[in-house]
């Protein structure tokens, strides 16, 4: 019964643990913790404290929904009456009282848009009961372009206020350029994608079209349907968007493929595909595995004439999926394919199979790069193994291609 | 029961698990055979593997060996693990398959984008996965022993080392394929021998009204009580003794038992006449064994407090499904949503349709197997009745039928679970052990139920499985409904959830099973906490929620959109070609018929 | 491998990159806009869908246990008891097929009329 006194006795502790940990939670998000020391430095920790806060919502850019949060959590740094944020010249969110001064307010916010400078200015207001003596406005810039700009109205003395509001707007301004650089970070990616492409293309889409062209005499049938083949290849393959597929679609444009080169290499080549169904609903990166198929097609083929064996599994591990991509082709030397996969290649050759292997890190981390096994003359065998489920990693194509109302502004938008 | 046939049986059950687990009837073809990567799994096949992962021991053997025990009441077990699907079609299954997600972890982690609640539901699944197999263990214990005559602890730890074995060694991997066969393997072994035993019943030339009161012996009947019980008779009752009644020894000699509260010694020995009555069983703690209220609902069953017991037991299962894990992981293998959704409807008519059957065999085992009632191993119900009912070979061969069903009933779900439960200790809760160390995760995940299971002794199945229903009813029904259909969850308000919900009824479960409380309302609010601890789940959930407010997580509205908004066939997204996504389905196999 | 005179293949893998933060890069919202009325539409008329059929489910089986307690005792009237197992044991599994039909009918409904007004 030891057993069952421990689980007796564990379960209250989990129990209490947990409440522990949700009020724990829960108090660290509220603006009135306990905070240690003396009145300057928790003045400090409360500053920071609320620009941690706000950094999040921008790092997904000036959009909407983020510049909401982003200024109902910076304003009780200013302790002003209102704040606002804009794109350009428009008003993207306004938190506080005063919202009838919007129109003078953005008539100064071209000024900026227009100078780059802070200005300020005085507010005269008819109604008595309006907090709203004076108002700012503070450039945001990303690359020495002003994107919008940061408003701030309110009442007593300008001059303080106007400081911070200049050292806020340039705090919005640096979180704003990391936003940049996030959507720079995934052009790279795409940017990559895009070069496995190119490097596809000549070659292949040559031999295909000559193998095409070579039945159209004799086969026309045959010929209409590898031009089907050719077609739903490169639309796969020059696809615009995306950075992950799902692995039935990254195998449906390797049939493609093999078909086209069967056409051109007949009973020379053998391929056997072994795919447990499980895995098919799985998310892979774009173009994973179509390199390195056609790696094992010009090891098999075009260096060696004997009859090329190439096999495809896709085998369910649990949590995760293992794709097994293994030639009896020529191989290569192990010592040369270190360098190449260390991109100490020098030459173009591997190139496909460097670039699947450094995404295939980026992304799932370095336990899931290639494990290839290889010798000369011994043919190559390539492991993937791909997790079912990876955050941020989804299959689905974008969403509407319709601009939402939070889709973050540009400045060449217009 | 003849061991040969049953040890040839379970053997054979054994052994076409792990040839189809291993093998794989995986799809194996050259390319210009047809399109692999349009075969995803149909939801029929997913529906029957769902299916076959889910119908357990609890449900092979445990409802039977319930309503033997305890009557119409129980039948409220397989209304409820029947009801818990469309409780799961409506609120979970298209948006969880759309999350991606694999595991609840996973689901908790896309939703909220915090590590934190990741970690919490790990622990829970794992919580959960160990309290759903503890029954299937001894589900195994039971039928092996009966099978073979082993003990009952050694059939359990069989049953664990060949689970832990196939799942370490890679052996569930075309698990779909294996599932299925599971589903046709255990319908089969019931329905067969169902048929058999309802001919034999009415060719039974002195049929037992089957609501009789209270249930007699048929013929001469002998039976070994093998834990002290206490039995009370409600009229004299001749039989011969052989063995401690009341303290006192006999030894074959006859007895005349005279009405009241008896004590019998473990081992001791009975033989009864034809008619004799069943003596009731009383539970030490004191609860009835019901057999006066047998066929009617709520007139004194096992419990003090019936009706709130009832609505215990239909509050777990209708909301404790969607939070089984490895039912979840299942549903990953739908193509999308959409079939997510069909899949589940099918899932409820195979479901539904073998939950038929065991009602029959209750109802049959207190007519024909009335000793079970009196020794308390009711569970044995499904497992003896065609050996009683029709006899010699025919019941022999039936009867290994049934314990090759059985055998395949604990070896799927154990299986299901191990593999979730070692994938989230693997990835979860130990971490440091990194992706590549599924294997050795397999061990604890079986060894902690093996353990706890020697040491309880016996819990009745079902009830066991009642446990963990109401366990992952209170922590992960709250996760999944309020984290699909409201944006203002939070990850401190899930995590106080999931700790609130779950841990309160982990705790009730840890108290109920180690059994400091005995009797009174406050034992049956322990026994059956999903009525009170799922209110608290969700009240927690929604309350820290609205307290924590500005931590809404940034990404919410995109994920719900993923999550409610259907799929695009692939390939439609790509504007440039005006090409129709029919022709692309439709014009391969014609093309590739077209060809030699 | 095992073939005999087949050279013998070596297992290579790239350099770890250089430790830099977490694998994955940071989510970027705005790749996927969406039409947020559409969507809040569709997760109203689902969620009112669910929350019928759910309804419908409790009313009818959660109050079963309280309409067996009206039921006359079976030492007395003997076919109160058989009502009990034909719908315990029997009726409710069709009536659970056709609701989650039902269901399934319009949600799939109701997801064709959102993806309709997405593509006028």
């Amino acid at each position: 019964m030891n057993g069952l006194a421990l689980v007796a006795a564990g379960a209250p502790l989990l129990f209490a643990a947990g409440l522990a940990t949700g009020r724990l939670l829960a108090r660290r998000s509220g603006r009135d913790g306990t905070e240690p020391g003396t009145p300057v430095e928790r003045a400090t920790f409360r500053t920071l404290h609320t620009a941690s806060l706000a950094a999040p919502p921008l790092r997904a850019g000036l959009t909407g929904d983020a510049a909401r949060k982003a200024v109902r959590r910076l304003r009780p740094l200013f302790g002003t009456a209102a704040l606002g944020l804009t794109a350009g010249d428009r008003l993207l969110a306004w938190d506080g009282p005063g919202r009838h001064h919007e129109e003078p307010a953005l008539d100064r916010v071209r000024q900026v848009l227009a100078t780059g400078r802070t200005q300020t200015f005085a507010v005269g207001c008819p109604d008595p009961g309006c907090p709203v003596r004076w108002g700012t406005a503070a450039p945001l810039t990303v690359d020495q372009r002003v994107l919008g700009a940061l408003v701030v109205l309110g009442a007593g003395e300008p001059a303080p206020a106007v400081r911070a509001a200049e050292e806020v707007a340039r705090w919005v301004s640096v979180q704003l350029e990391l936003a940049d650089l996030d959507r720079t970070r995934t052009g790279l990616v795409e940017a990559e994608i895009r070069a496995l492409r190119a490097q596809i293309s000549p070659h292949f889409v040559y031999n295909s079209l000559a193998a095409i062209a070579s039945f159209v005499r004799t086969d026309p049938e045959r010929a209409r349907e590898l031009l089907l083949e050719f077609a739903d290849f490169a639309r796969y393959s020059f696809r615009r968007h995306g950075e992950f597929t799902t692995l039935a679609e990254e195998l449906r444009s390797i049939e493609q493929f093999l078909e086209l080169v069967r056409a051109r290499f007949g009973q020379r080549l053998e391929v056997t595909l072994r795919i447990a169904p499980e895995v098919l609903p799985v998310a892979v990166p774009f173009l994973c595995l179509q390199p390195l198929v056609e790696n094992a097609v010009k090891h098999g083929l075009e260096e060696s004439v004997e009859r090329s064996r190439i096999t495809i599994a896709a085998q369910d591990e649990g949590a995760t999926a293992r794709i097994v991509i293994e030639d009896n082709g020529v191989g290569m030397e192990p010592e040369r394919l270190r360098r190449i996969l260390n991109g100490e290649g020098g030459s173009t050759a591997g190139i496909g199979l460097r670039n699947v292997d450094e995404r295939l890190r980026q992304v799932y981390g370095d336990d899931h790069g290639l494990v290839i096994e290889t010798g000369v003359g011994a043919g190559m065998k390539i492991t993937i193994r791909v997790p079912k489920y990876r955050t941020g990693v989804h299959s689905g194509p974008p969403r509407t291609a319709a601009r939402g109302p939070d889709e973050p502004w540009r400045p060449d938008d217009r | 029961m003849n061991q040969t046939y049953g040890i040839v049986a379970v053997s054979a059950a054994i052994v076409a698990t792990l040839v189809i687990g291993s093998t794989g009837l995986r799809i194996s073809r050259t390319t210009s055979d047809f399109y692999v990567a349009s075969r995803t799994v149909p939801p029929y096949l997913n529906a029957m593997a769902v299916s076959g992962e889910y119908l357990s021991a609890a449900s092979f053997l445990g409802i039977a060996g319930l309503v033997a025990a305890q009557g119409v009441e129980m039948l409220w077990f397989p209304v409820g693990y029947a009801a818990g699907y469309l409780v799961l079609l409506v609120f979970v299954a298209a948006p969880l398959r759309r999350s991606g997600a694999y595991t609840l972890p996973d689901f908790a982690e896309s939703r909220l984008e915090s590590k934190a609640a990741r970690r919490v539901a790990g622990v829970l699944v794992v919580g959960v996965g160990w309290l759903y197999l503890l029954p299937q263990l001894q589900g195994a214990g039971l039928t092996l022993g009966l099978v073979t005559g082993a003990p009952r602890w050694l059939g359990g730890v069989l049953v664990a080392a060949v689970v832990t074995l196939a799942v370490a060694a890679g052996g569930m991997r075309s698990i779909t394929f294996v599932q299925a066969f599971q589903y046709c393997l255990k319908l089969t072994a019931l329905l067969v021998p169902a048929v058999f035993l309802v001919i034999a019943w009415h060719g039974d030339p002195h049929p037992a009204r089957a609501v009789d009161e209270p249930p007699a012996f048929r013929r001469h009947t002998q039976v070994t009580v093998e834990s002290t019980v206490r039995v009370r008779l409600d009229a004299p009752l001749r039989t011969v003794v052989t063995g401690a009644v009341d303290g006192r020894a006999h030894n074959g000699g006859p007895l005349v038992l005279q009405p009241g509260v008896h004590e019998i010694r473990a081992g001791t020995t009975f033989r009864f006449p034809p008619g004799a009555p069943v003596p009731e069983r009383e539970s030490g703690d004191g609860r009835r064994g019901g057999a006066s209220s047998w066929a009617a609902p709520l007139s004194g069953g096992k419990d003090d407090h019936p009706l709130y017991t009832t609505y215990g037991l239909i509050c777990a299962t209708f909301l404790g499904t969607m939070g089984l894990p490895h039912v979840l992981v299942r549903f990953y293998t739908n193509p999308d949503g959409r079939a997510a959704r069909r899949t589940t409807v099918i899932v409820l008519a195979l479901v539904g349709g073998f939950y038929l059957l065991p009602p029959l065999y209750g109802l049959l085992g207190r007519l024909y197997a009335p000793d079970l009632l009196l020794t308390g191993n009711t569970d044995a119900a499904v497992l003896v009745l065609p050996e009683r009912l029709v006899g010699g070979v025919g019941g022999d061969l039936l009867g290994a039928l049934i314990a090759a069903g059985a055998c395949a009933a604990f070896l799927s779900t154990a299986s299901g679970l191990t593999l979730s439960v070692a994938g989230v200790l693997s990835q979860d809760v130990l971490p440091s052990l990194g992706v590549r160390h599924f294997r050795p995760a397999t061990l604890p995940a079986v060894a902690v139920p093996v353990t706890v299971s020697l040491a309880a002794g016996n819990l009745p199945v079902a009830n066991a499985v009642g446990l963990a229903f109401a366990v992952a009813a209170s922590s992960f029904c709250p996760l999944l409904v309020l984290g699909i259909w409201w944006r203002g969850l939070t990850a401190p308000g899930a995590v106080a959830g999931l700790l609130a919900g779950g841990g309160s009824a982990l705790t009730a479960v840890a108290l109920t099973i180690a059994g400091p409380l005995a009797d009174g309302w406050a034992h049956t609010l322990l026994a059956w906490p999903a009525v009170w601890s799922v209110p608290l789940g969700f009240l927690t959930m929604i309350l820290v929620s609205l307290a924590t407010r500005d931590r809404i997580p940034a990404g919410t509205e995109a994920v719900m959109a993923r999550l409610h908004l259907p799929e695009r066939p692939a390939g439609r997204g790509a504007p440039a070609t005006p090409r129709s996504d029919e022709r692309m389905t439709d014009r391969r196999p014609a093309a590739h018929r077209s060809r030699p | 491998m095992g073939v005999p005179g087949t050279p013998r293949r070596e297992v290579v893998t790239g350099a770890p990159r250089a430790p830099h933060g977490p694998a994955r890069p940071a989510r970027v919202y705005a790749a996927e806009p969406v039409d947020s009325l559409a969507l809040r539409s569709l997760m109203r008329r689902q969620l009112r869908l669910g929350t019928t059929v759910f309804a419908l489910l409790v009313g009818v089986l959660g109050l079963l246990p309280l309409a067996f307690t009206a039921l006359p005792d079976p030492r007395v009237r003997p076919g109160s008891a058989l009502i009990v197992w034909a719908v315990l044991g029997v009726a409710v599994y069709p009536a659970l097929v056709v609701l989650g039909r039902w269901y399934v009918v319009g949600a799939e409904r109701n997801e064709r009329d959102t993806v309709d007004l997405e593509r006028p």
